[in-house]
């Protein structure tokens, strides 16, 4: 399991794009990012929930209580119109910054 | 209280307590608990779940700033209603001696007294909120806005009671001190700060 400064740097737009699929809730998330990358990647509870904190005060995402389920009821998490917005502009980001780093990275044996 | 809560519970005791938290620490466990059960599914005994589990939470450290984050905004707010409730209640007390003064005693003028003692309440706040609003000192502005009221305080004294004497810029040459200190104060710890990140 890798621990990168990269993809930490990154979270908030991994955890945008999971939104962005569909409504999920926290737990639905980090299994999911684990068992996407092969479990290479798997995000701490804590990390994730601080980011949903961040993303709900920021208004890219909002949250809504599903319904009641084996003994409780979960917070589902939906991405909003500005979450969309930031969500492209960090993907176009990414993809400059990616361009820039494989010219140094690439290439070498 | 399942092993689950009680740790979250144990996780969360130093942080104040707002609905926020609650809102949080309710969603934690139950997705926590979603968490221990797969695992037992998969084979773990309840126990090695539950421990896994804690293991994988990671460190508070990161919630608590953003729960801290938005506690304080909600503190900001707090603090731009007694602001504006300062402004309303020194206008309103100055107005009211204003009028005492001109309807009762109109040969002699006194209302500047009180309304000088009024004015730094929301001088103060509005400095107050300032501070928290941009993270900046306040302390030289709020040295000069003093310096102007007492100055101009003492200006009133000085040409109403004896215009032919000029005596006021003796007590100014006192007051004159005080934003002088923070302005060298404000000069000198830039100066460090730079030579810190230097």
């Amino acid at each position: 399991m890798i621990s990168s400064d990269i993809i930490r740097g990154h979270l908030d737009a991994i955890i945008l794009r999971m939104i962005y699929e569909k409504d999920c809730y926290g737990y639905e998330i980090s299994k999911e990012i684990a068992s996407r990358t092969g479990k290479e990647f798997q995000i701490k509870e804590a990390t994730l929930y601080a980011v949903f904190q961040r993303l709900e005060k920021k208004a890219f995402i909002e949250s809504y209580l599903g319904n009641v389920s084996n003994g409780g009821r979960r917070r589902y998490y939906s991405i909003t119109a500005s979450g969309r917005a930031y969500l492209e502009e960090e993907i176009e980001n990414w993809h400059k910054a990616r361009d820039i780093i494989n010219i140094f990275m690439e290439g070498l044996e | 209280m399942s092993k689950i809560e009680t740790h979250i519970n144990r996780l969360f005791r130093d942080i104040p307590d707002s609905k926020r938290k609650e809102e949080i620490m309710l969603e934690i466990s139950q997705d926590l608990s979603d968490k221990v059960a797969d695992l037992v599914l998969q084979g773990q005994t309840e126990d090695e779940a539950i421990q896994k589990t804690i293991e994988d939470f990671g460190d508070i450290d990161d919630i608590e700033e953003e729960l801290v984050g938005s506690a304080q905004l909600i503190e900001n707010k707090n603090i731009g209603l007694s602001l504006a409730f300062s402004i309303w209640g020194g206008v309103i007390i100055t107005a009211l001696f204003i009028f005492i003064n001109l309807y009762y005693t109109p040969e002699s003028i006194w209302f500047v007294y009180p309304v000088f003692a009024v004015i730094w309440w929301p001088m103060s706040m509005f400095f107050y909120w300032y501070q928290r609003k941009s993270g900046q000192s306040i302390a030289f502005p709020y040295s000069v806005a003093a310096f102007v009221l007492i100055v101009g305080l003492l200006l009133f004294i000085n040409f109403y009671y004896t215009p032919h004497t000029i005596w006021f810029i003796y007590p100014v040459f006192a007051v004159v001190w005080w934003p002088i200190a923070t302005y060298f104060n404000q000069l000198s710890q830039r100066y460090r700060k730079d030579d810190f990140l230097e």
